[in-house]
Parts: structure tokens; sequence; C-alpha cells
């Protein structure tokens, strides 16, 4: 049986909803268009789940809210355990040793080479 | 849209603005680069990571209540009205989702109540997307402005409450009040700010200063005897290349401020013209010689009163159109560049002034470049555009003014801006969450990611010779 023809029959269609259709494919809310054929000017809202703006709009606020009290708790954990390792004063001298500067206008050039362009500088 | 002229100009409203935010998030890129640029090599991805987040904090919060609060509270409420209906708004909105504009159940509104609003679907469905959503980049614009002078110490989890308080709520608060055609204080002060020198910059400037005051300098930034110490930027590449894009992002900024055709209604004759956000006619070749004009202004300035110094002089060109901004839509360029070379002047000078005389640490010259900028700019062309009328609307019938303007700095720079901030960050801060630990910063923000990385480079680098050895049989 073609692909086109096996397709058609297992997916649903506003006539025939659950035909033949996997369970993850029904709709859990009415689908807002049943074509797109016709007046556009007379469609509206056409996202899923029209009507459940108010629980969605809480959902996400939840999970902001849970962000950033999870941000505020590891944050305070991690600089509370770093600030404890740091205590001792080994630790953060050599936390400062990685990016301790080089003083680069105390380097001397090796004598008798030559310089970068070929010329002597001396 | 009732004819082919209307549906016209809505569809191409709709792709302006959208171009507009396209343009504009480069801002965002360039304040990236710039803040992590002038961080230090062991704060650069803390620094990185506490700037990129704002961009999803700030817009969760605008989404909520930014836009709703930009048409909610154009009359105060209170001083000129009460509470405005703004159905479109709500987070709750079928408006705020895909929307074709046909008849729809507007929180609870019939279509007829909608129409009798002025509000039609067929309007909002189309704009109101790519409208929040430019205003939502001048959100990330006020806090990037705060970001960067916090660097290097302040908790990131603070600072993005903070950012959420700014670019979610106070900023567009006094956009509803003066940035906006229908906002009290364009109506009863004759405000006039047309692309945001006081109602974005001076704002989030005024913001920035609070919080620094609260939080304090780093350490080591000035010596014991209360002169500052120059922090060198780890990277003076990547923040001039930042403030290059920042200049880019600009000109969809300047592009956003406008409305792109309206029909301006003068006495019998109906023309099509751009417009400013109050309805003001202007043109985007107007504001095209004053931005370039204050640009350059700006950056001659900054390159002769810091002696060439490449940060000063790129921040100056920004700083210089930040000044001119109020009112470029009706000065000429010479006025434009004069503006710009006074602002950039005053706020270079202000700034080594106050982190002298206040012990500011102020990372990378926000509060100057914005705060100061911004409030200079928004007093001058008070002065410079004096008489002029602030709105084409019936009812609106105050002038612009130097004293209206001097009243619209002190209620976006001081009453919304420096203080919510004072005392939030205040609150922040005798809870204990607002700055890192003296420890934490001496060894960089970063230095848990350095070890790890070193760790892991260290191992892979001992599997590698592991991996030699059996294959040599060495």
């Amino acid at each position: 049986m073609p692909l086109a023809e096996v397709l058609r029959a297992v997916m649903p269609t506003a006539e025939q909803p659950l035909a033949a259709v996997p369970i993850a494919a029904v709709p859990i809310a009415e689908v807002p268009v049943e074509d797109w054929v016709g007046e556009l000017a007379d469609l509206g809202p056409v996202y899923p789940w029209l009507g459940s703006e108010i629980w969605m709009f809480a959902a996400c606020l939840a999970f902001c809210v849970w962000f950033m009290i999870w941000k505020f708790v590891t944050e305070h954990r991690k600089y509370d355990s770093t600030a404890r390792e740091m205590g001792d004063g080994d630790r953060l001298a050599d936390a400062l040793a990685i990016h301790e500067p080089e003083d680069i206008t105390q380097r001397k050039r090796p004598r008798g080479d030559a310089s970068p362009g070929g010329g002597d500088l001396g | 849209m009732d004819n082919p002229v209307d549906a016209l100009v809505i569809l191409f409203t709709e792709f302006y603005y959208w171009v507009t935010v396209v343009i504009m998030f480069l801002i965002h890129v360039g304040f990236c680069l710039y803040e992590v640029g002038v961080s230090r090599e062991k704060n650069k991805l803390n620094t990185l990571m506490k700037n990129a987040m704002l961009i999803p904090v700030i817009t969760v919060a605008f989404f909520f209540v930014g836009w709703w609060i930009y048409f909610a509270f154009q009359n105060g409420p209170g001083i000129t009205g009460g509470m405005k209906e703004a159905p479109h708004a709500t987070p709750w909105s079928e408006l705020m989702g895909t929307h074709l504009g046909g008849p729809g159940d507007v929180a609870g509104l019939s279509e007829d109540e909608i129409a009798a609003a002025g509000e039609t679907n067929a309007t909002w469905a189309r704009v109101n997307g790519v409208f929040w959503a430019a205003f939502l980049l001048f959100s990330w614009t006020t806090g990037s402005v705060l970001s960067g002078a916090v660097i290097e110490r302040i908790r990131s989890g603070a600072f993005w409450l903070l950012a959420m308080l700014v670019g979610g709520v106070t900023w567009i608060l006094d956009a509803a009040w003066g940035w906006s055609n229908e906002g009290w204080m364009v109506q009863l002060l004759g405000f006039h700010d047309a692309y945001a020198s006081c109602v974005v910059h001076a704002l989030a400037g005024g913001s920035a200063l609070a919080i620094l005051i609260h939080l304090g300098p780093r350490i080591g930034r000035f010596r014991a005897d209360g002169t500052p110490r120059v922090i060198p930027a780890h990277n003076t590449w990547m923040v001039i290349i930042g403030l290059f894009i920042i200049y880019t992002g600009f000109w969809g900024f300047y592009a956003a401020c406008n409305i792109p055709i309206l029909e301006f209604n003068s006495g019998e004759v109906a023309t099509f013209t751009a417009t400013t956000i109050y309805e003001t006619p202007t043109t985007l070749s107007a504001i095209t010689f004053n931005f370039i004009m204050a640009l350059t202004g700006g950056m001659l300035c900054a390159y002769m009163i810091s002696h060439g110094d490449p940060f000063w002089t790129f921040s100056g060109g920004l700083g210089g159109i930040i000044t001119a901004s109020a009112g470029n839509d009706l000065y000429h360029p010479y006025q434009a560049f004069f503006v710009a070379v006074v602002g950039v002047w005053c706020a270079y000078r202000l700034h080594y002034w106050v982190e002298r005389t206040f012990k500011i640490d102020d990372a990378v010259g926000a509060v100057a470049v914005h705060g100061y900028c911004g409030s200079i700019g928004v007093i001058v062309a008070g002065f410079l555009l004096w008489g002029f009328p602030s709105s084409p609307k019936e009812g609106f019938d105050a002038v612009i003014t130097p004293w209206g303007q001097f009243a619209g700095f002190l209620i976006m720079f001081v009453g919304l801006g420096f203080l919510p901030c004072f005392v939030f960050a205040g609150l922040l801060k005798m809870l204990g969450v607002l700055r890192i630990p003296p420890e934490v910063e001496l060894a960089g923000l970063d230095h848990d990611l350095v070890v790890d990385e070193v760790a892991q480079r260290l191992e892979h680098a001992a599997a590698e010779r592991d991996e030699v050895r059996q294959l040599t049989g060495a």
C-alpha cells in the first residue's frame, strides 16, 4: 500500500477525528479551526488549548518563580562553599596566582639576538 | 481593516516593527561583548551569563505585567483618569497568542466593545507581538545598562530580580506616563522624549546608580587615599567591537521609536507620514541626519577630552546619540551635534567627579553614558524645543517647556529610576544576597570553572598519553 494511503487511513480528519488514531494524537481540547478553507477574516485565535490561557499563565509563572528560588538557593550554597574553601589563605593566594599579570615591561631581549624586523634596535 | 489602505498600513507596520526588532537584537549582542570585554579574565564567563540570562528573566516579566502596564497606566492612574482597559495586553489575552484577527472572546469583551475602544482584533492580532517585542528590546537595554555597571561583584540572582523590576515594571511605567500618545506627562507637562533619552537611558542610569551605592566598589578599586585605580579590560578589542555593534543596533532602536506611517490629520488635509510615539510628525530622513551628527559630536568631544582613549571615544559616540535623542525628531543636525558635545562633556566630567567624591565604581561608565547623558539631553530639549506642541491630540495642549522636561527628569531618573532600585537593592543587601563574598570576588567568579577545566584538560591529556603508550608498547 502506498505510504500516502496508509497515512490517510490512520491520520484523523475533521469528519473522522478518532479513526485508527494512536492515542498520542488525540487532541486534549477542542481544535479551534476545522479547515483552512473559507474566509480568513472570520478566524480569531487558533492556538491549541483555547480557553486555558489562565492555567498556562499560572504554569509559566510557577516555573519562573521556581527558577528564581533555585537560583538563589544554589548560588548561596556555591558561594558559601567557595568562601569556606578559600578561607585558608594559601588557597586564596593560589587562586590569585592563576591570573597574576606578568610584568612584560621588564622583559629583556636576549643579548645578540636580531630584532623582529631584522635590524638592530639596540 | 476597513479599506485597502488601512490594511496596507497595518501589514507594513507589522513588518516594519519585525525588522526593527531584528536590528535591535544587535544592541544586546553588543552589550554582551562590551561587558565581557571589560571584565577581568577571572570573571568573564560569569559576566557573560549574568548579562545573557537577563533576556529570559526580563522577557517573562514583560510578558506577565510589563505590556499591560504600558496601556493600563497611561492616566497615572488617578492623575488624568483611571486605569485603562488593555484587553490585548493581559498575559492571558487571546491576542497575546496566534490570532488571525477575526472575532474572538477578548478577555470577556465583545468585538463591538473592543471596536468601540478603537482596538480592533484585526489591528492588534497583527501588531501586538511585534510592538511588544520592540518594547521588550528596550527593556533588555535597561537591564543591560544595569548589568555593565555592577559586574564582578553582584550575585546573579539578585541582579536578575533588579533587572526584572526595571525592565518589567519601572521603565515601562515611565513609558506609559511619558512615552505614549496618551500619557499624562505628555498631556499635562508637555513632556517630549522622542527617542528615549530619559525614558530608557536616564531611568536605567538612575537605577544603576542606586544599586552601585549599596553594592560598593570592587575590591582594590580605590587606593587608601581614596583615589581610584583603573582595572583594565581583559579584552579591549571586544569592548570596542561591542560598542560598534551597539551603534548598529541603535538604528533599529530609532526606527522602533517611530510609528512608521500614520494618517496625520491637519485640519481638512490628511497626509501619511512617519511619526514619533506621540504621533507628532517627523521623517526617517531627519532622524538619520540627527543620529549621525549626534554620534559625530559625541565621538569628537569624547576623543578630545579623553585624549584619544578608545573606551571613552566610542562610549562618547553612544553618549552623544543618547543626549540628542530627546529632540532628534525636530532638531537641525547642527543642534544634534552640539547637544551631543555638551552632553558628553558634562557626562565625562560628572563621571570622574562622582567616582572620586562618592567612591562609586561604575565599571563601564553606564551611569555617565546613559544616566547623565540621557538626563542632560531631556532637559536641553526643553530649552531648544520650548513652545513646540507636544501632541496632535485633542485635549493635549501643553507645549514643550524646560520645566516640563525637568519634571520629567525628576520623575524618571529619581522617582522611577533611583528610588525603587535604592529601596530594593537595600533590601537585598540587608538579606545578605546582593554581593558575593570577598573570598569569591578575590578568587574570581569563574574560579570553579577554571579549576574544572584544568582538571578536564589534564585528565584528557593523561588519557592520550596512555593511548600513546598502548600504541607504541612503551
